[in-house]
């Protein structure tokens, strides 16, 4: 039976986490719009061009740039939850009122849905603009959600290691970034698959590996920043 | 043992100096573009081998970190960036003996082989590590933060290292010879001077790695000298003296 204490910090974090958003919004609006003048931008590799003739391999190529503006929008935006505590000098307090699994499950939790708004705004501009002919719909939805969730939770632990850095919002990046790159290879594969262009078993192989790193992220991620916690 | 696996040691000298005297003495391996570039073998083998035993014990010496308090979380924090830096040392080594071969075997120093980037990708990784070090003035968070993110970072360095290279659709598309050891190394000459050049970058791995534990406890123990010294002196108060008990000042 879950701890009903645990509970109420993790909710208390992220109503806290949503809170902060809904004043200031500058994670989630700066995100979205970078994400879309990301997605815009790939869309000129495109123009003129058929992205579903078979004969080229435009597919494999939508589905890398489809990612680039996922990743590039995420690693922009997610990190905010850990480095505005540090710079606003909260984090002291926030050791004091609540318990690291907690803290980090709220932020988590807060980050897994803005990166499932990012990725769903993406992805829905960049097929509005590209139109890319969805051979599988439902490895496609698979592939966002699964690819989605692990880059919310690799980019969650990175914004927790670099939160009391010098220069941390490019650390936070430039941590992330390497650590993500083999996942990007799947998210890739899964997509080419998701549009015809693939080998369907490896499209879902890949789909599923994408949701199980999700989940081992989701595991590990407390008890590395637990790890970190006094600082 | 001690003096065996040391620089000074003639032994290792002896093996290091066998192992490129009988890589030049095997003859020319037929199926290669250039027969005689296929030497490169005997030293791009061994390379990787000693970069993924050496991260895994960097991860390991960075978990004890993490376990550790105070002192003993220092000393292990120095045998964790030993084993790191050594490991991406040789993964350099490996990208830079697989160029060399690529360029003579398939005609560019980078083929976006799938091997090849992804050995590209765990560089990536281990450079961030170091990125993260640089970052932090205070050695206990350092360490600490450190060692967090060596462990988040061995499942994606086990996945591009051992799972990547071995799916099937990256088999079939990679340059890169897979099984390789599992197919015997070819002729019996080849797998000899395989083994002996393996054993020499082992025994050289293990004396650089030793020598870089000794210099990191030697700098912790003069950081302490250094403290110590601090201390010593801050210790004198400069107490001001009545002059009419001296009798040397005016009345």
């Amino acid at each position: 039976m879950p701890n009903s204490h645990w509970l109420n910090e993790v909710r208390a974090v992220f109503r806290k986490e949503a809170q902060c958003e809904f004043r200031g919004r500058n994670g989630l609006a700066t995100g979205a719009v970078f994400c879309a003048l990301v997605s815009v931008t790939m869309a000129f590799i495109f123009f003129n061009r058929n992205v579903n003739n078979p004969e080229n391999d435009l597919r494999t190529v939508a589905g890398g740039t489809l990612w680039v503006a996922i990743l590039f929008g995420m690693v922009l935006t997610l990190p905010r939850t850990f480095l505005s505590e540090a710079e606003a000098g909260t984090d002291d307090l926030l050791r004091l009122m609540a318990h690291p699994h907690s803290v980090w499950w709220g932020k988590f939790a807060f980050n897994a849905l803005q990166a499932l708004a990012l990725t769903a705004i993406t992805a829905g501009l960049f097929h509005l603009m590209v139109s890319p002919v969805v051979a599988h719909p439902a490895m496609l939805l698979l592939a966002l959600l699964g690819g989605s969730l692990a880059i919310a939770g690799t980019v969650t632990v990175c914004g927790a290691l670099a939160s009391g850095a010098s220069g941390r919002a490019a650390l936070s990046a430039t941590l992330a970034v390497p650590l993500l790159l083999g996942l990007l290879q799947q998210a890739v594969a899964a997509m080419r698959a998701a549009y015809g262009a693939g080998l369907e078993g490896a499209g879902w192989a890949a789909s599923w590996g994408l949701l199980l790193y999700a989940m081992a992220s989701a595991v590990i991620g407390p008890y590395i920043y637990s790890a970190t916690w006094k600082n | 043992m001690e003096k065996l696996i040391s620089f000074r040691s003639p032994v290792l000298g002896a093996l290091g100096l066998l192992s490129v005297v009988a890589s030049f003495l095997v003859p020319d391996a037929p199926l290669f573009n250039r027969p005689e570039s296929a030497r490169i073998l005997f030293w791009h083998l061994p390379c990787p081998m000693a970069a993924t035993a050496l991260l895994i014990m960097g991860t390991y010496f960075a978990s004890r970190t993490l376990m550790a308090q105070g002192e003993k979380r220092r000393e292990w924090d120095v045998r964790a960036l030993a084993a790191l830096e050594l490991g991406t040392t040789f993964v350099v080594l490996t990208l830079l003996t697989g160029m060399i071969f690529g360029r003579v075997q398939w005609g560019s120093w980078w083929n976006n082989d799938p091997r090849q980037t992804s050995y590209l990708m765990v560089l990536g990784i281990y450079v961030a590590y170091f990125a993260l070090r640089g970052a932090f003035a205070d050695r206990d968070v350092r360490a600490q933060n450190a060692s967090a993110y060596a462990l988040t970072a061995v499942l994606p360095m086990f996945f591009l290292s051992f799972v990547f290279p071995r799916l099937p659709q990256v088999e079939q598309a990679s340059l890169h010879p897979s099984r390789t050891i599992q197919s015997g190394l070819g002729s019996a000459d080849y797998r000899w001077v395989t083994l002996l050049t393996v054993t020499t970058v082992a025994l050289m791995a293990v004396a650089l790695y030793r020598a870089r534990v000794r210099a990191g406890l030697f700098e912790l123990r003069l950081g302490h000298l250094e403290t110590d010294l601090d201390d010593a002196s801050a210790a004198r108060v400069a107490r001001p003296v009545p002059l009419h008990e001296t009798g040397g000042g005016a009345r």
